[in-house]
């Protein structure tokens, strides 16, 4: 089989950099293996929420001119980063994923634990603070569902009351899950979400809420108006399911992300995965590539598990850092595994991690270094007609500078639109 | 309490809350002695918890230390029986590998034999089919009666039983003096490290089983106990590899024993000196990891692909025999020092040395010699009568591993907070409710919570959840709380932080302070 561009790896910056391709025309073959990291999802996109100095940053924009050289950022350029960052909007608003926000200005979307944390998009569905970082003066109703641990609304109700809300928690009873709480896999955020794709089961809720809920104000001038938060596990396939309860409940109705699985980026990759095979793409599903053959400076093929050997004129590597096994570290090194990469890493394993796990930790910004096309190295000399994308590059954190679902948008789309020329 | 505690008239004060400690306390009031527990911090922080939790057979000393091996297989089979429920009895091998001399089989079978150890010599085909994960290259194996026994299941079940003879205990309460009067200890100086209390309390005998902290408290009663530090680094691996303990059949070295404990295989250990102010916070070093792992691969070279979950360090209170102040004559043996013979000191002994595996016989020791001070006659029953709980087990609930008949009661929520060691949501819920665990890392050793594969990405924070709801904790302390739980995780990851380790490793960070931002409840960022 042959085709035009090759992407190795179905996350984030695989999808994004296959609907790219796809809708200038190529014929694009993207092989998906495992998990991808939205599989922790928190709802949010973040292009660069802190500095080097650990400080929130506001505009991200204006701070990509003091990021270190080999910031992915730092070679694609400022410029750029912002044009990809427009291009990135309209991607996923023409994949059907609803989000608020823009790259001018970080506003904080709320953690799990009810901290805020500086993002660039945010779903539509969730509670966000604006880009004061103020969360909005609501009397917050926040509702957990009985028997599922992975909402930790005590911390939420503390978090929004330190940044000066008022917060309310409470437990709705969901009949249909009593009769399946035996088994933890019952009670995951997106087997929750399964039931609630039933129209039947999500009025069945709704209707739970209104008898927890008797004091719900509307937003009128002599009251403090009410909002209803609840663990995000509406709407496997689109924000519909939460449209149709923010209208049966008549006050707004946001979510916060669950531990994982996550329901939201399992949407989130449910619908880039629809837009890129409707675009033409085809996905080579639980088909990990195990080699990669690199001759006189250009990838020649690559080998899976399917006993055929394909082959295209451009490759894309979109494998992810250590959890996703894009990388690699042995008890030695730290390597790229399908084509032995020139790798960005300490040499010595003692650099690889600090001792305090909240420090800016070495391995986060290991990976394969490229040029200033993301052209990765082997042997010293760029690969031609392959480019690197996403977690697998060196030189970003996504944990200290909260950039990893930035860099894998805007390396996507920057190596997209180097191939499409 | 700490009021009621210090009015009454104690006739023994047991310091330190190790697995020593506690059965002496068990023993002490089964023999009717008015009995209080000190401990400073929580139940099995010291070594009591930070070992490879073998049931030793005895076999492992059956050459250098005869009389150490007798007391191992002896209190081997006195556990098997009294605490069934802590114990895995999944017999040993001693294996022989093409550069060790086939002679020392030879020694090892015979002084096992001379200390009472069922040991057998089997073919090399057999051990490979017996236990498929060992070393192919082996040129010989002894079979022994070697098990693995959970220490923080057999410090609760002690604990409990003391408890219900009647004993006070106080964990969080720190010695700080020790009240002398002339020639005799009349009780000592207590601080309540959470509230800062200081009060005083009284007891006729003072018993030291404070481990390598012992040295400082026999410091505080003004004699000297010569000890010797000696740090032992372990590795946990992610996955049971082997079905038996598997031993080199050598001289007593390096890494060279592998315990399967559950669904997880522990390799040990090292031997260090080191200086008695490292004891409280212990580091892995790259060079012990190393050690650990190139010999232990020697045993089963599949270790070298298996996933490691973390890595961690004890120390043996290893101490000079009763009169050499050299430190020459240093014993792996229990040693139970009266301290009135000894320095002319009333009312103050040190129990130390010794294992895990033979605490039931050092507590033994060490009552004995109380009940001659005061004259009790009543004789040690803790070799016969069972610990509490092994009785009734719940055949389809995991929590009667570790709570035996008690877990019946736990059986409401079935559901798993803990997937990994199947903690149910009662037992989490009775353990925080019931004030047996303020913190997560209490609660990790009640429950085994966070203890398994996953390294805690979920169950921590259900937990910490868990902490505010039922344990009607403040958010912001609960949160600290994870954050601490969450470093001190990484604290055993970080030392093998290569393979599928760094890379579950980079999963909880990514989950914890990437989507959960709980980087903003550590110390630093309050």
């Amino acid at each position: 089989m042959s085709f035009d561009t090759i992407i190795i790896g179905g996350g984030l910056s695989g999808l994004t950099a296959g609907i790219a391709l796809a809708k200038a025309g190529q014929q694009v073959a993207l092989a998906a293996a495992g998990q991808s990291t939205l599989n922790y999802f928190s709802g949010s996109f973040d292009l660069l929420g802190y500095d080097a100095e650990g400080k929130v940053v506001s505009r991200p924009l204006d701070e990509i001119k003091n990021l270190p050289a080999n910031h992915p950022y730092a070679k694609i350029g400022a410029d750029a980063v912002a044009h990809f960052a427009a291009e990135a909007q309209t991607i996923l608003t023409e994949a059907g994923i609803d989000f608020k926000g823009d790259a001018s200005g970080n506003h904080s979307r709320i953690t799990p634990l009810g901290v805020p944390r500086p993002a660039w998009l945010s779903l539509d569905d969730c509670l966000t603070a604006d880009t004061d970082f103020r969360i909005p003066n609501f009397n917050f109703q926040i509702l957990n569902i009985e028997g599922f641990l992975d909402f930790p609304v005590e911390f939420i109700a503390h978090g929004l009351e330190h940044m000066g809300a008022q917060a309310t928690t409470h437990i709705v009873t969901l009949k249909i899950m009593q009769a399946n709480r035996k088994s933890p896999y019952e009670t995951r955020a997106t087997s929750i979400a399964r039931l609630m794709d039933n129209d039947e089961i999500l009025r069945d809720f709704a209707a739970e809420v209104k008898s927890k809920i008797t004091n719900l104000q509307p937003n009128t001038p002599n009251h403090q108006p009410s909002a209803i938060v609840l663990p995000a596990v509406f709407g496997i396939n689109g924000i519909e399911p939460l449209r149709k309860l923010r209208e049966m409940m008549g006050v707004p109705v946001f979510v916060i992300a669950t531990l994982p699985p996550s329901l939201l980026g399992m949407r989130v990759q449910n619908l880039l995965r629809k837009r890129f095979t409707e675009l033409g793409g085809k996905i080579f599903h639980e088909s990990r590539v195990t080699s990669g053959f690199i001759s006189a400076g250009e990838v020649i093929s690559i080998a899976s598990g399917y006993s055929e050997t394909v082959n295209a004129d451009n490759y894309i590597l979109a494998t992810g850092s250590f959890q996703s096994h894009g990388l690699v570290a042995d008890y030695r090194k730290v390597s790229e595994p399908l084509f032995n990469l020139d790798i960005d890493a300490a040499p010595s394993r003692t650099g690889w991690t600090k001792t305090d796990i909240f420090d800016s930790q070495p391995f986060m910004g290991f990976g394969v270094s490229t040029d200033s096309n993301l052209h990765p190295f082997k042997g010293g000399a760029p690969v031609r007609n392959l480019y690197a994308v996403g977690s697998v590059l060196s030189g970003h954190n996504a944990l200290a500078q909260a950039d990893g679902t930035g860099v894998s948008l805007i390396t996507a789309l920057a190596a997209a639109a180097s191939i499409v020329g | 309490m700490s009021n009621n505690i210090a009015k009454k008239e104690y006739d023994v004060i047991i310091v330190g809350g190790g697995i020593t400690g506690v059965g002496t306390a068990r023993d002490c009031a089964m023999r009717g002695l008015k009995t209080l527990l000190l401990e400073r911090s929580d139940f099995a922080t010291g070594a009591t918890g930070r070992n490879h939790g073998l049931l030793h057979s005895g076999a492992r000393y059956a050459v250098s230390d005869s009389a150490s091996a007798a007391e191992c297989i002896r209190e081997n089979m006195i556990l098997r029986r009294i605490a069934s429920h802590c114990v895995e009895e999944h017999d040993g091998l001693f294996i022989s590998l093409p550069e060790d001399d086939l002679s020392y089989q030879t020694q090892l079978y015979e002084a096992c034999h001379r200390a009472g150890i069922p040991a057998d010599i089997i073919d090399p085909e057999e051990a490979k089919r017996i236990e498929p994960a060992v070393n192919p290259a082996l040129t010989g194996a002894v079979r022994v009666p070697d098990g693995s026994v959970d220490p923080f299941r057999l410090v609760r079940a002690n604990e409990l039983d003391a408890r219900l003879h009647g004993a006070d205990i106080l964990t969080y309460h720190e010695v700080t003096a020790v009240i002398r009067r002339g020639g005799s200890v009349e009780g000592v100086k207590v601080r309540a490290t959470q509230s800062g209390e200081e009060f005083e309390v009284r007891g006729r005998v003072v018993v030291n089983a404070a481990g390598i902290w012992g040295m400082l408290l026999a410091q505080m009663a003004g004699v000297e106990v010569k000890m010797f530090p000696s740090k032992g680094a372990l590795i946990i691996f992610a996955n049971r590899v082997n079905k038996m303990v598997i031993n080199r059949c050598h001289k007593t070295s390096n890494g060279d024993i592998l315990v399967p404990d559950g669904n997880v295989t522990i390799l040990g250990s090292t031997s260090d000196r080191v200086p008695i102010a490292e004891c409280d916070d212990m580091r892995v070093t790259p060079k012990e990891i190393e050690i650990l792992l190139h010999e232990g691969t020697k045993l089963v070279p599949m270790l070298a692909s298996t996933r490691m979950l973390r890595a961690y360090a004890g120390v043996r209170p290893l101490v000079a025999a009763d009169d050499d102040a050299s430190g020459r004559g240093i014993s792996r043996g229990i040693v139970c020092i009266d301290h009135e013979k000894r320095d002319g000191l009333r009312g103050f002994i040190t129990i130390t040395g010794g294992k895990l595996m033979t605490y039931r016989l050092m507590a033994e020791m060490a009552t004995d010699l109380v009940c001659a001070k005061l004259n009790v006659a009543r004789k040690c029953e803790t070799a016969m009568i069972a610990l509490p709980d092994i009785d009734n087990r719940v055949e389809d609930a995991p929590a009667s591993l570790r709570r035996g008949s008690r877990a019946v009661a736990l059986r409401d929520e079935k559901m798993f907070v803990c997937e990994c060691h199947k903690v149910t949501l009662g037992e989490i819920c009775d353990t925080i409710s019931s004030g047996q665990a303020e913190t997560l890392t209490q609660l990790r050793r009640r429950t085994r919570m966070g203890m398994g594969k996953c390294a805690g990405r979920l169950c921590a924070l259900r937990s910490a959840r868990l902490m505010c709801s039922v344990g009607k904790k403040d958010a912001a302390q609960s949160g600290r709380d994870l954050a601490d739980f969450i470093g001190e995780r990484w604290k055993g990851i970080y030392p093998v932080g290569w393979g599928t380790t760094l890379a579950d490793g980079q999963y909880m960070a990514s989950v914890y302070q990437g989507l959960c931002g709980l980087d903003q409840f550590s110390g630093d960022a309050q």
